[in-house]
């Protein structure tokens, strides 16, 4: 297996302003981190304490305040938004609680998104198989052409997940995915996610304030404060 | 999967934003692109209606006042290859039937031949003229006074003079031609019924009488007064070359078996105009002037000799009379006057001293008798006095006495005798002695005494002319044209060649642009239905931010958002701007509609045809899509533009801008309360400026006022919003309290709605402000009738002064006197065209008024909205402006007073502009507008001084117009002598209009646009008010879990409603409020007895349209949107 790193965050701090009187929030302060390829960790804490946060700025959907990030080889600190969505569109996927599918089109459709958005776009019938192959994988290729109005919402939330794989990313985000799921969906989707990561040989960070699915990543961070604790 | 395939999905996904974005563009395309296509149709109905009304002429030469040979066309007409050139006599005249049932004051009669329907008419169905009886009428005049074929009428023109009825020795005024006939044919406007020159879009009311008969009517065999050709190349060169002497109205005189070589052109005008004889001069060294006129009495000491006419000569005539060239003061009298007392003579001889006295033109034919050493009120005055010195007598056999020294002076051919000699001049006939009818029978005419042509030409020159012959040696009948030709044209004595169709071309291009203007008249409503369905763009946008957020941490970059985004509704703005071509046909029929009813006012009475122009299409779909695209560009990159995270942070927009970093400050309130009083102070500025201005500085004044009046209640408004947003203790928790305070949570679009019905109303309530007042409350002489009861048109020239009461007897109402009703009189150029807005045409020669100021400058006449500042003089208060008619000058730049509607809108001038003007000798002339008048009964017309206008219109001779004062104790009173006096001056055609009425018939036209404005301007707003329901429904959705949680804990659907409607119609309220406040203050300047009158009513009315529609709106949506289970909402907390 490939032990890369493919996220390395050195001494990053953030903090959001609160009030009106230009106070501010520290959210987290010189915090390192560093996950490997292929690994599956969660990120626990309660909530406001900057979980989604810090997920978004390795997502690079946000910034640190300081401190150097390096993801997926590259590091993000003053990268244009061209090159962030090229790293989001070949290397990094995201679940979110919400399965944000486009209502106006198909399934499979959904699935294939994020290839118009690769800076190295896949054939479309090559796209399509793949998609199909995904879609098969999680039991879901009989609904690849119906509407998202026309399945459930776990359903729904699988096909964010396969979305998510469709252009191989070295690292998934999954924010809370499974907030708006019960207790039976919520294991297979994580269980899902284990695989297809473990197949893909894609890191995996999840965060939840579920202690049970945190337990089944390899590794678990704790929001202690403005800082982080590995248990 | 496609970028372009996700678009169209998100396109039919989203019908119902789709199809009311389509909706929205389509109406604002139909309107525009209609606006255009009424512009179009007003364009081409001119446009045919200017064709069809001048046929196929392609030239033409108007003689004005003059009469050249019906020979000369023929001429024309072989002189350049396949063409059509016809003579024929045009006069104003007047018809009425024989049992006076019907009359019509003003009509056009034409003498014509059958090349003439070749010429006017455009269809195959040509009208020949068999014989003499033929009697034709146009349709126009047909329909409008029910005639028909069959039908005796009888028609009256004016017997032209030779020359200008002003002038002295012109014959006697007030003689009419009549024709009476059964009509033979009634002509339809494509066969040249509605002939006219004139570029006007009534049509003209017509007869037709074959050119023989109206010749021999008129005394004027052979003669024509137009020539209509169908060609334009080398039709001024065929002129040129083909006329004659006798096309000047001279004759060739030559006694050549008298042994004497006396051979002379004399003017069948009486006088030889400056321009003939410096031509003759020019070419013949040898040509000597000389003049003749009526010496009215020839005096020595108690004795005298009425009626003579004297002469006077230069070296050559000298010669041929045999005796020396008179000096100065010296005289040659003929022989009969040195005879004795008992033979009528003066019993004198050489070194006697004679006085004469002769009349003198002052004005239309008022004369004033010069040298009886009398003044004007009858009292002895020694200077004026005109004494010769008797040098010789010429013997009773000179043979040079029997040359014809005297032209035909009108009516002396024809008079038996001195006494009836009807010469035009106030001659008492009492005084004619039967020695002097002797005299008459045996010399008749022979000159009595010879002076210099010096001499003669002080006492007797006139503006009219000063000379009646000019002595020839080198010249004749034969070699005139050739030797005279090259120094003078036609149209340097007054005749015009004009180009119909390239004039009738220009009438319609330059006309009133009605395709903007209803444009701009139709500006708001376009703009509300823009925002409308831009607004409904910006929330779809919004309402899918989470959904870019997801598309943007797929790694969609902006960019593609955008163009994403924009493609989806680039399809439906293209399709609505397409389907705004159908929307503007149908929007445009029913204009046009409107226009030939409920809008009549507006466009004349002219029924229009439908025209779409392919450009009108293209600027109107083009523009309104393009305007679209570049404003949802702008909504869609607001929002484009934000991180995934913010994007995905927010629940269907909402939170977007809580979550957005602030970058700029928040404005003190310090810095608020100034930009407030900054504000209200610029506005309280524009006001105090606005008081006491006329014109664009009041509009300016005005528009300047509301802006900075409304900006400062927004502001105010503004910074209520945000004091209501901040808890305190004291503030009552009352759902009305939570309504408004919801109200200030988004309040960029709080403000934007306010805003938006604050400057609607704002517009619509202060341009009604301008609608003129038609009350006839308004007599003063401040007003827009001069304080004149009655506005009075005559189809003949009238020459005497109506305010003379010998005058007042000779027509029959002499009963009435100047203190009842008194005339100030204007004269009125040969056809000039009126340029009001009640000609759609542009006018190509706008009608000019010659008048006496004084009474004007007197009364201090009419409202004036701006005067031109004499340099010359320094304007006082008391001065009246009338007096800018008399300012000083450079040479051919004279100055005219018009109405301002007039000159600003139909001759597109303003104060202190040139107009150009052709003179009746052909000079080019600079008409400098120095004074506007507001809103006056005076519109369509252009006013000089009649000095000015005697000067350079010589030929346009009596006055045609008149301001009328009437001092009759009562209603009733008037009526009847109205009607005493137009009875009185039938024959002359005069017509009475009441002034009042005459002005509305021009403020209806104003008030017509201001009309049509407020019809699209509360359609505009109606669909500003629409935009508050869809607020509402968009409230509902992003409140949607708020609302819940207010279900969740009690509160009852119709509360909520009630809350809705009162947050919302909060906002509206507001600017109902503001807007009022800002047009009422704005306009007070303005109202303030400016002929504007406040519309209360229509206030009351457009609040109340408002009101009613925003309640309306407000309930559906609210309903709409809280209709199914709110408790859904509270599902996802």
């Amino acid at each position: 297996m490939d032990h890369r790193m493919i996220v390395q965050l050195d001494k990053i701090s953030k903090s959001y302003p609160e009030g009106s009187d230009n106070k501010k929030r520290e959210i987290f302060n010189d915090l390192s981190l560093t996950i490997e390829s292929g690994q599956s960790v969660s990120v626990v804490g309660p909530s406001g304490c900057g979980k989604s946060t810090l997920l978004n700025i390795i997502g690079t959907l946000d910034s640190p305040d300081s401190g150097e990030i390096e993801v997926c080889g590259s590091n993000i600190s003053n990268l244009n938004d061209k090159v962030l969505s090229a790293l989001r569109a070949d290397k990094i996927g995201f679940v979110f609680q919400s399965h944000h599918l486009l209502p106006q089109i198909s399934v499979i459709e959904n699935v294939i998104l994020p290839n118009l958005a690769s800076s190295s776009p896949l054939e479309q019938s090559e796209c399509s198989n793949t998609a199909i192959q995904l879609l098969e994988s999680v039991g879901m290729a009989d609904h690849a052409h119906k509407m998202p109005s026309e399945i459930s919402g776990g359903e729904m939330q699988r096909v964010a997940v396969v979305r998510s794989m469709i252009n191989s990313p070295e690292l998934l985000l999954a924010d809370e995915p499974t907030g708006a799921l019960d207790r039976e969906r919520s294991e297979e989707l994580i269980a899902l996610l284990l695989r297809l990561c473990d197949e893909h040989n894609t890191g995996l960070i999840l965060v939840t304030h579920d202690g049970k699915t945190a337990s089944r990543m390899e590794r678990n961070l704790v929001f202690e404060g403005t800082s982080i604790v590995e248990v | 999967m496609t970028m372009i395939r996700l678009a169209f999905k998100g396109f039919l996904h989203y019908w119902k934003i789709s199809i009311c974005l389509c909706l929205g563009i389509t109406l604002a395309s139909s309107i525009l692109t209609g606006s255009l296509f009424v512009g179009d149709s007003v364009d081409q109905t001119l446009r045919n209606s200017a064709f069809q009304r001048i046929g196929s002429v392609k030239s033409a030469l108007i003689a004005g006042d003059r009469f050249f040979t019906s020979d000369l066309a023929s001429k024309v007409k072989q002189s350049i290859q396949n063409n059509i050139s016809t003579a024929a006599l045009n006069l104003p005249g007047i018809l009425t039937t024989p049992d006076k049932t019907k009359r019509v004051n003003r009509i056009n009669l034409y003498g014509i031949d059958n090349d003439f329907w070749q010429l006017a008419g455009n269809s195959n169905d040509k009208i020949t003229i068999t014989n003499n009886k033929f009697l034709a009428i146009g349709s126009a005049l047909a329909e409008q006074k029910q005639l028909q074929i069959g039908d005796r009428v009888i028609i009256k023109v004016e017997m032209p003079g030779h020359v200008s009825r002003d002038a002295p020795l012109s014959g006697e005024s007030g003689k009419l031609a009549v024709i009476s006939s059964e009509i033979t044919h009634i002509v339809s406007a494509q066969s040249g019924g509605s002939f006219s020159l004139r570029a006007e879009q009534s049509s003209a009311l017509n007869v037709f009488v074959p050119l023989k008969t109206l010749q021999e009517e008129l005394s004027k065999e052979d003669r024509a007064n137009i020539i209509l050709s169908s060609s334009s190349n080398n039709f001024e060169k065929a002129v040129q070359n083909s006329w004659t002497y006798r096309d000047l109205e001279l004759n060739y005189t030559s006694a050549p078996d008298s042994g004497i070589n006396f051979t002379t052109f004399q003017s069948d005008r009486v006088f030889i105009s400056d321009k003939v004889e410096s031509a003759i001069m020019a070419v013949d060294n040898n040509a000597e002037s000389i003049l003749s006129y009526l010496v009215n009495d020839i005096r020595v000491e108690n004795k005298s000799v009425p009626y003579s006419v004297g002469t006077g000569i230069g070296p050559q005539s000298a010669k041929l009379l045999g005796i020396q060239v008179p000096r100065k003061n010296e005289v040659f009298i003929h022989h009969w006057l040195s005879d004795g007392i008992e033979k009528g003579g003066l019993d004198i001889g050489a070194g006697d001293t004679i006085n004469i006295s002769y009349f003198s033109v002052i004005n239309t034919r008022e004369f004033t008798n010069v040298g009886d050493q009398l003044d004007e009120n009858g009292l002895e005055d020694e200077s004026d006095k005109r004494e010769l010195k008797v040098t010789s007598i010429i013997p009773a056999d000179n043979p040079g006495l029997r040359m014809k020294w005297v032209p035909e002076f009108p009516g002396l051919n024809t008079a038996k005798t001195l006494s009836s000699w009807e010469s035009g001049l106030p001659l008492d006939t009492k005084r004619i002695r039967p020695e002097d009818e002797k005299y008459w029978d045996k010399y008749r005419a022979t000159p009595k005494m010879f002076i210099s042509i010096d001499l003669a030409r002080g006492y007797w020159g006139n503006r009219f002319g000063k000379t009646t012959s000019i002595l020839v040696s080198k010249l004749n009948s034969e070699n005139f044209h050739e030797r005279i030709s090259p120094n003078l044209k036609l149209t340097d004595l007054g005749m015009q060649i004009r180009y119909p169709q390239n004039e009738a071309e220009r009438s319609v291009s330059n006309a009133l642009n009605f395709g903007s203007l209803f444009a701009s008249l139709s500006g708001f409503l376009i703009l509300a239905a823009l925002l409308l369905s831009l607004m409904l763009c910006l929330f779809a946008v919004e309402s899918r931010t989470t959904q870019l957020g997801a598309l943007g941490a797929l790694g969609f970059t902006q960019k593609k958002l955008r163009k994403l985004l924009l493609v989806e509704f680039l399809i439906s703005v293209l399709l609505g701007s397409v389907l705004g071509a159908l929307g503007g046909y149908l929007y445009t029929k029913v204009t046009l509609v409107a226009l030939s009813s409920i809008w009549i006012d507006a466009a004349a009475g002219v029924q229009f045809v439908f025209e779409a122009k392919f450009d009108s299409l293209i600027y109107g779909t083009l523009g309104i899509f393009l305007f679209a695209m570049i404003v949802i560009r702008l909504s869609v990159n607001k929002v484009t533009s934000r991180a995934p995270r913010i994007l995905l942070a927010s629940s269907n927009g909402i939170g977007l801008n809580c979550n957005a970093k602030k970058k700029e400050k928040r404005r003190s309130s310090l810095l608020k309360s100034t930009v407030i009083i900054i504000s209200f102070s610029l506005g309280a500025c524009c006001v105090a400026l606005g008081y006491g201005s006329e014109g664009e500085k009041l509009a300016g004044s005005f528009f300047g006022a509301g802006f900075f009046f409304l900006c400062g209640f927004i502001q105010v408004f503004s910074y209520y919003l945000k004091t209501l947003s901040i808890y305190t203790r004291n503030k009552k928790s009352s759902l009305n309290s939570i309504a408004r305070r919801n109200a200030a949570r988004r309040l960029g679009r709080s403000l934007a709605v306010a805003a938006t019905v604050a400057s609607g109303v704002f517009l619509i309530i202060s341009v009604n402000a301008f609608r003129l007042s038609s009350s006839t409350n308004d007599s003063s002489n401040q007003s827009g009738t001069g304080g004149y009861e009655f506005f009075a048109k005559s189809t003949l020239p009238i020459y005497e002064d109506l305010n003379d009461v010998k005058e007042r007897d000779n027509f029959g109402f002499e009963d009435y006197t100047t203190s009842e009703i008194n005339f100030v009189p204007f004269r009125v150029i040969k056809d000039g065209e009126e340029a009001s807005c009640q000609n759609l045409n542009h006018a190509i020669k706008p009608r000019v008024l010659g008048v006496n100021p004084e009474p004007l400058i007197r009364d201090k006449s009419f409202r004036f909205a701006a005067v031109l500042a004499d340099p010359n003089t320094t304007q006082t208060k008391n001065k009246s402006n009338w007096e800018a008619l008399n300012n000083e000058s450079p040479q051919n730049i004279i100055p005219i007073i018009g109405d301002k509607a007039s000159v600003m809108w139909a001759m597109k001038k303003k104060l202190g502009d040139f107009i150009d003007y052709t003179a009746d000798n052909g000079q080019s002339l600079k008409l400098q507008v120095v004074g506007l008048l507001e809103n006056s009964t005076l519109q369509g017309n252009l006013v000089m001084s009649e000095a000015n206008f005697i000067k350079y219109f010589p030929s346009a001779s009596g006055y045609q117009m008149f301001l009328v004062n009437s001092g009759a104790l009562n209603k009733i009173s008037e009526s009847k002598m109205i009607a005493d006096v137009t009875r009185a001056l039938e024959q002359r055609g005069m017509e009475f209009v009441n002034s009042d009425k005459k002005l509305e018939e021009y403020t209806r036209v104003q008030n017509t646009y201001i009309s049509i404005f407020s019809v699209l301007g509360g359609l505009g707003l109606l669909l500003g008010t629409l935009g508050v329901g869809m607020l509402i429904a968009r409230s509902v959705i992003e409140r949607r879990s708020e609302l819940s949680i207010m279900t969740a804990l009690g509160f009852r659907r119709t509360t909520l409603t009630r809350m809705l409607i009162s947050e919302h119609l909060f906002l509206v309220a507001f600017g109902i409020i503001s807007g009022i406040l800002a047009s009422v203050i704005s306009i007070f300047p303005n109202i303030s007895g400016k002929g504007a009158q406040f519309p209360i009513v229509f206030l009351f009315g457009i609040v109340l349209l408002i009101s009613m529609g925003s309640i309306t709106f407000c309930i559906i949506s609210a309903r709409l949107s809280l209709n199914g289970n709110l408790i859904q909402g509270i599902r996802s907390e």
